[in-house]
């Protein structure tokens, strides 16, 4: 302000150029002089500021239209004004100047056009831009809808009453719009509404959200009772002894105090009550329940102050029951009464499961159990030979705890008999005697033998199941006469053993096993044995006959082999029972034999082949007889318990039979060392690294190029018939393989396969694809198939949900409209109106309440 | 031998049944269907070759003009009804179920240059290179009345007209773009922005004030029908032949550039394209929207007509014949099944909109059976296998070598820029995207 009134002093400083206040025409006038005098000025060269004037004539000249000229002095508004301080008048003019001071705003200069037009364009674009924000959200979600359906404004569907315009015309719809006049007029729908009258009453009656909570009451009380049920349920069925121990606590208190109130008020009551016990007492003894802590006890003792009596009986239940017990832990368990409860446990079981084969008892259990029923007596007896007799503990030990186990496992036995894999019924039977008579030839050669005879003789005629129970009763009956039996058997194997020309080790050896047979066999009860005298001839008859074929084995071992190897052979042949009865089969030819498993039959041959080897080939048959004993153990173990033990048992004794032997012929003892030593050997002659590199050739040539027979009969020579191409021609069409770039090329020792399989390759993707992030999520979504085959009809529609759909041919498709910012409220809203005629009421606001409390 | 209890404690004898025991069972278990997502995939192979076999989408092609057809206008209310305008000034209205024509006009002197017709489908309006604007009568069959209803004399060529969609208020654009009253000989209102002339205006079909235009400065410019001003300007690096607006988003458009890329906006935001779509060999003519607002076709100079997603940088379609020449218009139908477009060589030519989707009504189990085809090539088509044979379109000799040119020339550019970042100090060349690349700038 205070330049523009600087500007203003200026001017009116300025001399040439005329005030408002002076004459117009004398300024017209002046023009041309003015002119002049610019035109002089100019002439001079040095520039000077040019007089603007202005050209339009007129009364009132604008102020603005003058300019500045070159300002010399400055004057300030103040100088020019100071006196009108001084002076009292102008007071006009003052306040003026009072507010041309305070307001220090200077208005802008008005922007230029273009300008101007930026501001109104940016102006109107933002606002543009803010008002179609609003379909921001409708765009999204539309960009995200699962499906959208066109033409978006779908018609409405609404129910429309159609017998309105329905004119009954055939007989049936003649009678069924009579039957539909019957109806009352309350039932039917009226012309262009929705509901009955009886429903539009019923809906007045209860609004939406009044029947809702009666619901939701409703639904709470039956949870209710149904927690309280399933409580009440649920306690019945415990079983905790604690609980149901203050329970009746709990009911004897109540009962007792309910005495106690009768006998005062209703002594008549009371008497009946005590009746009712009385009946009770009466129920109990006749129960035979004698025990202290029954319920007749205890509500005995509740009416025990009442009468002496029933202190009386109590007392005598009590004693009773005493007595009872004490009878019972009086039971002592001697070894008479033992035996005598075990026999007819065994027979019991086999009773039990004689029509099942599986479960009959084996042979060898009988044949264990009769050991172990000997060896009780076992340390009793006095030993006769003094040299065995840390042996013979060690035997006993063994026994000892086989017969531990025998009893409780008896039954295992047969079940796990059944477990075993076996071709078939008759073959498993075969391998349950054989194993049996295999451990009977080591516990007791010479039962096993009649027992074995026994079974050979019965196969012939009768079935497998009739055989094993009658070597079972056989062997039952056999084992009172076993003593005497046995003593005969040991007399014969001597004699037996002196005929073969054995060694005295050998002998030795046998005497041994036959004596310690002996030892562990327990002298038999005077009585059984005289009962079973009858059966005693039986088993001396087959005794003869086993003893007289070991006598043919022996001469037959005789004539193939060295003495020494017969002797093992021997001693392995009593061992192992599979291969005697290999070699008792020509001799049997029964029809068990073809059912025998081959792994027996191999077993047979390996014996034999070694007993014809030499006596470096003896030390690896005893390996193989060691592995197969291990073998058996390994079986046996899987089946018998008492089994395994008394193999183990033998085995201890081959072991030792064999060093002994080997000590006799100066034999090495063998070493784990000396066993890889022969496998090394064994390997000898293989070239290891040869047959790699035979591979690798091989694997060359089969994956490489090969060469290409281009030849065509014809190609360059004549062709006709009878004209035999050359051998050099055919050659020239032999294209050659190309050495392969292998990757094992440079590796000796590694086969690198270049095989690989293209054609699968085409199928697989090299990236996860887009809206998928990691592979699983990708499996996961493909392992979810869509097909009608692999889900439900609903779930399939639902994966088949196409993202677009035009709901009907041939319909236009309008642009999205205003409408759809305002869809969803006011639908909502619509179906609310119609539903919500009743507002709740103010006693559904209080149900309300009681509810919450 | 005494029997022996064991304890054998079956849970379920002591444990009550709970809600927890009631098992969910599984339907699609492997055990049940072996192999089932293998037999999916075969069956997607197999669904998406007889996509390809069932892949015709030419109906038919409508011949009549006797020069290149220049402007193809739907009639607002009958799918039936086309009308087209060719370069020698004549209009003619197709019945496309019939592929004749129901009505032939000579309506202009040169060009016809736009054509609109109003919502209710009686009259529509036509303008051209002789200055003039006319308005003529049309009925329901299609027939054109003889002479014009109305004829508007203007100060220069209008190169194209729009009608709007509800009022009866339609747009030219010249020198200038005005908004003309149908009732009135002189324009309600005009826009001009420099000195550029306007050769392509389109109404917003949901925010119906809205304007769209390209002109030749190779910008694209919005104004607002209401306000006295235009509202801004888009400059790209070659210039927009035309621009189409989303019928279900208000503030998206496509345009069609010299550059034979088509960019689509969000007008919220003009600094950059929401997407380019690449495809075309030649500059993009013409595109329209689908009027369900996913697709949009576009037709050019390279005599191919391409359908692109919105959503996608490139065609899912191809359609071209051997005699088609350059395209010069292209529409979607109102409902949105069937293409039409017009080209240079007088004819006008009809496609599905989906190439191997089956005309007319459909059984349930039809329908059924392509919404799971559908679904099984949604679910697989990344698969090599079923991606290549999906994908497979022939193309002409020249679009191929052209396509195999702009990828190469692509890469190579790529190749560059990315050889001169790694010669230079870091930072000084940054990471342009190629959205960004093809702009000039935005003017407010």
């Amino acid at each position: 302000m205070e330049q523009l009134m600087r500007g203003l002093a200026a001017e009116a400083d300025d001399e040439e150029i005329p005030s408002d206040d002076e004459d117009v025409a004398q300024d017209v006038e002046d023009r041309p002089h003015a002119r002049l005098l610019d035109a002089i000025s100019s002439m001079d060269g040095n520039k000077r500021l040019k007089h603007t004037l202005r050209t339009i004539h007129g009364q009132n000249v604008s102020e603005f239209g003058f300019k500045t000229q070159k300002v010399d002095a400055q004057t300030l508004m103040s100088e020019m004004m100071g006196s009108l301080h001084k002076s009292s008048s102008h007071s006009e003019l003052k306040k003026q100047l009072k507010s041309v001071y305070t307001t220090t705003e200077v208005v802008d200069t008005p922007a230029p056009k273009h300008i101007k037009e930026k501001i109104q364009r940016s102006v109107g674009y933002e606002k543009t831009v803010k008002e179609l924000s609003k379909w921001d959200p409708v765009v999204t979600a539309n960009r995200k809808a699962e499906q959208m359906k066109f033409p978006l404004e779908q018609p409405t569907q609404k129910l429309i009453n159609t017998h309105i315009t329905f004119r009954p015309i055939t007989a049936l719809e003649k009678e069924i719009q009579a039957e539909l006049a019957k109806i009352k007029p309350e039932n039917r729908i009226p012309k262009g509404k929705l509901f009955t009258p009886a429903e539009e009453e019923e809906m007045k009656a209860m609004s939406l959200e009044e029947a809702r909570e009666r619901r939701a009451e409703l639904m709470k009380m039956r949870a209710i009772m149904y927690t309280k049920a399933s409580k009440l349920r649920w306690q019945n069925k415990i079983k905790s002894k604690r609980y149901r121990r203050g329970k009746k606590k709990e009911k004897l208190k109540q009962m007792e105090k309910e005495l106690e109130e009768l006998a005062v008020t209703d002594p008549e009551a009371l008497m009946d009550r005590m009746n009712e016990v009385e009946r009770k007492r009466l129920e109990e003894r006749g129960r035979l329940r004698h025990m202290g802590g029954g319920k007749f006890a205890r509500q005995a003792k509740v009416f025990s102050k009442y009468d002496n009596e029933k202190r009386q009986q109590i007392q005598d239940m009590l004693s009773k029951h005493k007595e009872l017990v004490k009878k019972h832990r009086q039971l002592p368990s001697s070894s008479e009464s033992e035996d005598e409860a075990e026999i007819p446990n065994v027979t019991a079981a086999t009773t039990v499961h004689s029509k099942n084969v599986w479960m009959q008892p084996t042979v060898s259990s009988l044949a264990s159990l009769s050991v172990s029923q000997n060896t009780s007596a076992v340390e009793v007896r006095d030993d006769e030979d003094e040299e065995e007799e840390d042996e013979e503990e060690a035997k006993e030990r063994k026994f000892l705890a086989s017969f531990d186990v025998d009893e409780t496992d008896d039954e295992d036995d047969d079940e796990d008999d059944d477990e075993d894999d076996g071709e078939d019924v008759e073959g498993d039977d075969v391998e349950k005697s054989e194993r049996s008579e295999e451990i009977a030839a080591v516990s007791a050669p010479p039962l096993q033998q009649v027992e074995a005879q026994s079974v050979q003789e019965d196969e012939t005629q009768k079935t497998v199941e009739i055989e094993s129970k009658k070597s079972g009763k056989k062997g039952r009956k056999q084992r009172g006469s076993t003593h005497e039996e046995e003593k005969r058997v040991a007399e014969e194997n001597e004699s037996k053993k002196m005929e073969t020309n054995s060694q005295k080790a050998g002998k030795k050896s046998k005497k041994q096993r036959v004596s310690t047979v002996v030892d562990s066999t327990a002298p038999p009860e005077d009585e059984e044995v005289e009962t079973s005298q009858s059966q005693e001839n039986d088993a001396d008859e087959f005794e003869e006959v086993q003893t007289k074929k070991k006598k043919k084995k022996s001469k037959k071992q005789k004539d193939t082999t060295a003495q020494e190897t017969a002797q093992s052979g021997q001693e392995k042949h009593e061992i192992t029972a599979p291969v005697i009865s290999d070699q008792e089969k020509p001799e049997l030819g029964t029809t068990k034999e073809a059912a025998k498993p081959k792994k027996n039959r191999k077993r047979g041959k390996k014996s034999k082949n070694s007993s014809s080897a030499t006596e470096t080939a003896i030390s690896t048959e005893e390996k193989a007889l060691m592995a197969v004993v291990k073998g058996l153990q390994t079986t046996t173990n899987e089946n018998e318990n008492p089994n395994t033990n008394t193999s183990k048992a033998k085995k201890g004794k081959t072991n030792k039979k064999t060093t002994d032997t080997n000590t006799k012929t100066d034999k090495i003892p063998e070493t784990p060392a000396d066993t890889l030593m022969t496998i090394a050997e064994a390997f000898d002659d293989d070239d290891v690294v040869a047959e790699f590199v035979e591979e690798k050739r091989r694997v060359e040539e089969e994956e490489g190029e090969k060469d290409k027979d281009l030849f065509v009969p014809g190609w360059g020579s004549w062709a006709g018939a009878g004209i035999v191409p050359s051998n050099k021609l055919r050659k020239r069409f032999i294209k050659k393989a190309q050495p392969q770039a292998r990757t094992d090329n440079k590796i000796g020792h590694v086969i690198i396969s270049e095989k690989k399989n293209t054609a699968v390759e085409k199928h697989m993707l090299d990236k996860i694809p887009y809206p998928y992030k990691t592979l699983d999520q990708m499996q996961t979504t493909l392992s979810k198939p869509i097909g009608r085959d692999f889900t439900s009809e609903t779930q399939f529609r639902k994966n088949i949900k196409p993202k677009t759909v035009v709901n009907r041919i041939g319909q236009v498709i309008q642009p999205i409209d205003d409408r759809a910012l305002l869809h969803g409220g006011q639908k909502r809203k619509a179906v609310d109106i119609e539903l919500n005629t009743k507002k709740p009421t103010e006693t559904s606001a209080k149900r309300k309440k009681k509810g919450k409390h | 031998m005494p029997k022996i209890k064991v304890l054998c404690r079956n849970p379920d004898d002591y444990l009550r049944e709970t809600k927890n025991d009631i098992h969910k069972v599984p339907r699609s278990s492997s055990a049940q269907h072996p192999f089932k997502e293998q037999r999916e995939y075969v069956r997607t192979l197999n669904a998406v070759k007889l996509e390809r076999t069932f892949a015709k989408p030419f109906l038919g092609a409508l011949d009549g003009h006797r020069d290149g057809v220049n402007v193809l206008c739907k009639h607002p209310t009958s799918l039936a009804l086309l009308l087209s305008g060719a370069c020698d000034g004549e209009i003619i209205c197709w019945n496309l179920p019939r592929q004749t024509s129901t009505a032939k006009v000579q309506a202009h002197e040169g060009f016809v240059h736009g054509m609109a017709a109003h919502k209710s489908g009686q009259y529509f309006f036509s303008c051209g290179n002789d200055k003039t604007i006319k308005q003529w009568s049309i009925d329901a069959q299609g027939i054109i009345g003889g002479e014009p209803v109305n004829t508007l004399l203007g100060k220069c060529i209008y190169t194209s007209l729009d009608h709007h969609w509800k009022d009866d208020i339609f747009v030219t654009s010249g020198s200038r773009v005005d908004v003309w009253d149908e009732r009135r000989s002189e324009p309600l209102r005009s826009f001009s922005w420099g000195v550029e002339s306007v050769h392509h205006v389109k109404f917003n079909p949901v925010e119906t004030y809205l304007l769209g235009a390209a002109a030749h400065d190779r910008s694209i410019l919005l104004y607002d029908m209401r306000g006295s001003a235009p509202l801004r300007k888009v400059i790209l690096k070659l210039r927009t032949n035309a621009i189409s607006w989303n019928p279900m988003e208000a503030f998206t458009f496509t345009s069609a550039n010299e550059d034979g890329n088509l960019y689509t906006f969000d007008m919220r935001n003009l600094s950059m394209p929401l997407n380019m779509h690449i495809d075309h060999t030649a500059a993009v003519m013409d595109v329209d929207y689908s009027p369900t607002g996913r697709e949009f076709v576009s037709g050019g100079f390279d005599k191919m007509i391409r359908i692109f997603p919105v959503d996608k940088g490139h065609s899912r379609e191809v359609y071209h014949t051997k005699r088609m020449q350059r395209v010069g218009s292209v529409r979607w139908s109102r409902d949105s099944k069937y293409i039409i477009s017009a080209s240079d060589e007088m004819n006008i030519r009809m496609w599905k909109a989906v190439a191997w989707e089956k005309l007319g009504k459909l059984a349930p189990r039809e329908k059924a059976a392509m919404n799971y085809s559908e679904a099984l090539k949604k679910r697989y088509g990344a698969f090599p296998a079923i991606r290549r044979i999906q994908r497979h379109r022939h193309v002409p000799k020249h679009v191929f070598n052209a396509l195999k040119q702009q990828h190469e020339t692509q890469e190579a550019s790529k190749r560059r820029e990315e050889r001169k970042r790694a010669h230079s100090r870091q930072g000084s060349v940054p990471y342009v995207s190629v959205k960004k690349k093809q702009m000039v700038g935005e003017v407010e």
